[in-house]
């Protein structure tokens, strides 16, 4: 199905990106205190979700995409950028589905999503280094994951509700 | 739709949130206190370094070993295992600190090391 792109559209768009890769960049400055990895508060999460609230799933994983390779270039490394992309993409199937069920608000979508992105980055480490042993930060992973996520998801309820809608043709759900 | 059904809808969905969110972190911390109050103390360390054979260090006597080329150096002292000196960006794995718990481990991403506290054996050697 193809659709016509209009300037406002593409300009959203692009913000978007740009405002993810700021908060990608803000977020590797950001010191990690739990000694375990992939502990971290998921701040480009945040666009994600307004992406995918505002401007639909498709332009979501767009979003999500351009953001994962262009971090993975530029502050990043091959096995980060394996680690960020399936992290990102579970994440963010799990939280289209989720919305689509309407079950949770934004912020219950987005601890699932931070919590599936921690999930995803243990195991493709897992299968990496073909152990199970790494299963073993899951517990840990799920409460940090959930705190993350809440934080995100109250911030990013707030964006999707306060960001002025400034074209008649956006896609509203 | 009227307004306070909508908001009926709304207040439902952040109880179900609440829900997810302290079902979440109770499993969390189950979980956790489960493994660690279950570990026995372990005798050996297995160290996997990218797609090398793992190799098996005994926690029984003191000794430094450098991994993947000298990006790591697993210290073991006191029966303990840690990692220093390593040029990861974030030094998570020295943040890992001292493991002797079988099935602890320290785990550091950038450089593919992977160390792990063994029951008792080195059987495991290239599994």
């Amino acid at each position: 199905m193809k659709r016509k792109i209009t300037v406002r559209e593409l300009t959203l768009l692009s913000l978007t990106v740009a405002v993810a890769m700021m908060l990608s960049f803000i977020e590797s400055r950001i010191p990690v205190f739990v000694p375990v990895p992939g502990v971290k508060i998921g701040l480009a999460n945040l666009a994600a979700l307004f992406a995918l609230y505002r401007l639909g799933f498709r332009d979501a994983a767009l979003v999500s995409a351009v953001r994962v390779s262009l971090s993975a270039l530029l502050f990043g490394s091959p096995v980060s950028f394996l680690y960020s992309l399936a992290g990102a993409a579970v994440s963010l199937i799990l939280m289209a589905l989720l919305k689509k069920a309407s079950f949770f608000s934004p912020i219950g979508v987005s601890v699932a999503g931070g919590v599936a992105h921690n999930f995803a980055q243990i195991a493709v480490a897992a299968l990496m280094f073909d152990t199970a042993a790494l299963f073993s930060y899951l517990p840990v992973l799920a409460i940090t994951g959930t705190l993350a996520g809440t934080v995100i998801g109250i911030a990013g309820g707030l964006l999707i509700r306060k960001v002025p809608t400034f074209s008649d043709n956006e896609k509203s759900q | 739709m009227p307004k306070n059904a909508k908001t009926n809808r709304a207040s439902a969905a952040y109880l179900r949130d609440a829900l997810l969110i302290l079902s979440l972190l109770l499993i969390g911390a189950a979980a956790f206190l489960l493994i660690r109050l279950t570990a026995k103390d372990g005798r050996y360390v297995t160290v996997e370094v990218g797609d090398e054979p793992p190799i098996t260090v005994s926690l029984d006597t003191p000794a430094e070993i450098s991994l993947a080329g000298g990006g790591n150096t697993l210290v073991i002292e006191n029966g303990k295992a840690h990692v220093r000196d390593c040029t990861c960006p974030d030094k998570l794995c020295e943040k890992q600190g001292k493991i002797s718990k079988s099935g602890e481990s320290i785990t550091c991403l950038p450089n593919h090391v992977h160390i792990r506290v063994n029951g008792d054996g080195g059987v495991d050697v290239g599994q």
